[in-house]
Formats: C-alpha cells, sequence, structure tokens
C-alpha cells in the first residue's frame, strides 16, 4: 500500500506513524453512529433492575425521555 | 366495581404517598417545595394513553399499575431539568443525572472505542450500555464525574474483554463458514475492516490492542490508560511500544 503502514505518504513528507495510526483509527470509526435511543435502553434497564416489569421500565424510559413530556 | 376502582385508587393514594416521601427526601428543599406530584401523576397518565398503541405500553388494568405510578413519580422527580444549571452541583448529582450528563457528553466516543475493541457496532453499543448501568450502580461511590469517566472506560475495556474471551470460545465451537458466507460479525463492521489498520489491529494480542486504541484514538495519558486497563504504567508503556511495532511490521508487509 501506499506509504504501506503509512510512514510515508506518496509525494509528502514522511508521515509520523503513530499520527498515522491516530487517523487511520479515527477515519474508519468516526463514521460509526450508535443508535438514537441509547439512553431509552440503559433507563429501562436501570428500572428492570430496581425490580420495575419490563414493559413498564421501557414505558416509563420512554416517557421520562419524551421533550414532549410536560406539553 | 365502582368500589374496588376506589380502594385501588385509595391504596394508590398510600403508595405514593410514601414514595414522594421518599424521593422528595432525596431532593433539595426548593425543589422538594415546588414539585406537584398531582400533575406529575396527570402528565404520566395523559401521555400513556397518547402512546397506548406502542407495544411497551403498560395495560392501565394491570395490576402493576400501582408499580408503574410509582416508578413514574420516581422518574418525574429526578428528573434533570429540575436541578439548577449544569456545573454548579456535579459532585451532588444523582446517578440519573450523571447517567444522562455522561451519556450526551461520552457516549458516542465510547461506542467508538468500544467497536474499535469489539469490532462490531451493535455489541460495542451492548457493552457501553453495561459500563453506564455499571457507573449508575456505583455512583455513591465514584460522586464525580471525573471518575465517573474513568469507571466507564474502565467497565467498557474489560466487557470488551469478556465479549472477545466468549467470541474466541463460541467461534472454536462453530463450523467455519463457506468462503463466501460473510459472518455476521463482518458484515456489521464491514466498512471498519476496510481500513488497514483496523484490519491489522484486530491481529494483535488484546492488551496491546487496548493500548494502542486508548492511546491514539482515545488519546489518554499513560496513567489513564494503566487505569483503564487495570495495569501498570510501565506495562503501558510495553503494550504500546510492542504493539505499535508490530502494526508497523503487520502493514509494511502488505
Amino acid at each position: 500500500m501506499a506509504g504501506a503502514g503509512g510512514t510515508q505518504a506518496r509525494g509528502r513528507e514522511p508521515l509520523n506513524f503513530a499520527e498515522f495510526v491516530r487517523q487511520a483509527m479515527h477515519s474508519a470509526v468516526d463514521q460509526v453512529e450508535p443508535c438514537a435511543d441509547g439512553l431509552v435502553s440503559i433507563r429501562a434497564r436501570i428500572l428492570a433492575g430496581s425490580g420495575v416489569p419490563w414493559p413498564q421500565a421501557l414505558a416509563l424510559s420512554l416517557y421520562w425521555l419524551d421533550p414532549k413530556r410536560k406539553s | 366495581m365502582r368500589a374496588a376502582g376506589r380502594d385501588k385508587d385509595s391504596s394508590h393514594d398510600g403508595v405514593l404517598a410514601r414514595l414522594y416521601q421518599q424521593v422528595t427526601e432525596l431532593q433539595e428543599p426548593r425543589f422538594r417545595a415546588d414539585y406537584d406530584l398531582a400533575k406529575g401523576l396527570e402528565r404520566y397518565r395523559a401521555w400513556l394513553g397518547d402512546h397506548a398503541e406502542a407495544p411497551c405500553a403498560p395495560d392501565a388494568a394491570e395490576d402493576e399499575e400501582a408499580t408503574v405510578i410509582l416508578a413514574a413519580v420516581a422518574v418525574e422527580a429526578v428528573i434533570p431539568d429540575a436541578f439548577p444549571a449544569s456545573g454548579t452541583v456535579r459532585a451532588e448529582w444523582s446517578a440519573d443525572r450523571a447517567v444522562v450528563e455522561l451519556y450526551s457528553e461520552h457516549y458516542r466516543a465510547l461506542v467508538r472505542l468500544a467497536a474499535l475493541l469489539v469490532r462490531d457496532t451493535p455489541t460495542a453499543e451492548e457493552v457501553v450500555q453495561d459500563s453506564f448501568i455499571a457507573m449508575h450502580e456505583s455512583w455513591q461511590r465514584l460522586k464525580d464525574t471525573e471518575k465517573a469517566l474513568a469507571y466507564l472506560r474502565q467497565v467498557v475495556v474489560n466487557r470488551s474483554r469478556s465479549v472477545l474471551r466468549h467470541r474466541t470460545v463460541v467461534d472454536k465451537n462453530l463450523q467455519k463458514p463457506a468462503p463466501d458466507m460473510p459472518s455476521a460479525e463482518h458484515g456489521a463492521f464491514v466498512s471498519l475492516e476496510r481500513s488497514a489498520v483496523v484490519a491489522a489491529l484486530r491481529d494483535l494480542p488484546g492488551r496491546q490492542r487496548e493500548a494502542i486504541v486508548l492511546r491514539y484514538y482515545a488519546d489518554l495519558s499513560e496513567a489513564q490508560i494503566a487505569t483503564a486497563m487495570g495495569i501498570s504504567r510501565g506495562a503501558v508503556k510495553s503494550h504500546t511500544a510492542r504493539g505499535m511495532s508490530s502494526l508497523r511490521a503487520a502493514l509494511e508487509e502488505e
């Protein structure tokens, strides 16, 4: 690969290997987008862990995080 | 029927009164005085009515209604926007508030960090959610967002290790898929695997991979990495140096 291991980019100054690794990891993983409902899931699992039945825990978590809750 | 309903309401009122007391005792006096229990319940019931079609909406006739309402009051009473503006009482946050704040600031970055470790986004999310739940349970001990963040990273690293160990065992017991049949893991993470660096990271020993990801992706100091991995700073240096050397060799071979 060009500049294999990223030590040298074609036509450019040698690239610091650590910087190359950093950039490569960021460009690979920065496209990973978590689902939007992570907090609902965390909240529901916390409630379920405290003894609230799962459907209610999920409903409560959705309610708790609903921006229209107070309207 | 009506009498039964009245009994049930009366029983709920008793439960609610007790719960209200328990919950509000945990909150600051200003909030305690302002909280309107009846309106809070009304809002929750109306919301449930509006979402009755949702698959998760509980049946109002269920025996657990008291539990639902009870929990609703608890949830209402600890909503983050009932507290002063951010930054004023960080050390006194409730566990719920800490989860919300740390989630909004760090969830995405932690999922990406975990994705580099476990190479699968849904699993990475599960690992990070587990770590938030563990942090919620430990908040009374942590009581500080910096400590909580360090704790979250530590749990993410530990859970990721467990996932990889479990995956190794499962893979050993499964028949190797045909070459044209991509594994679920590969399918979920195909775009990431296109990166030569990420692919090479996969072949490194676990500790070396963790040290490199924490150092060069998360930009943590040696001390922070040592805490997250549960090893000494000297060991962090060693794992990082060996890992980088192997990574360079692997990439230059290509």
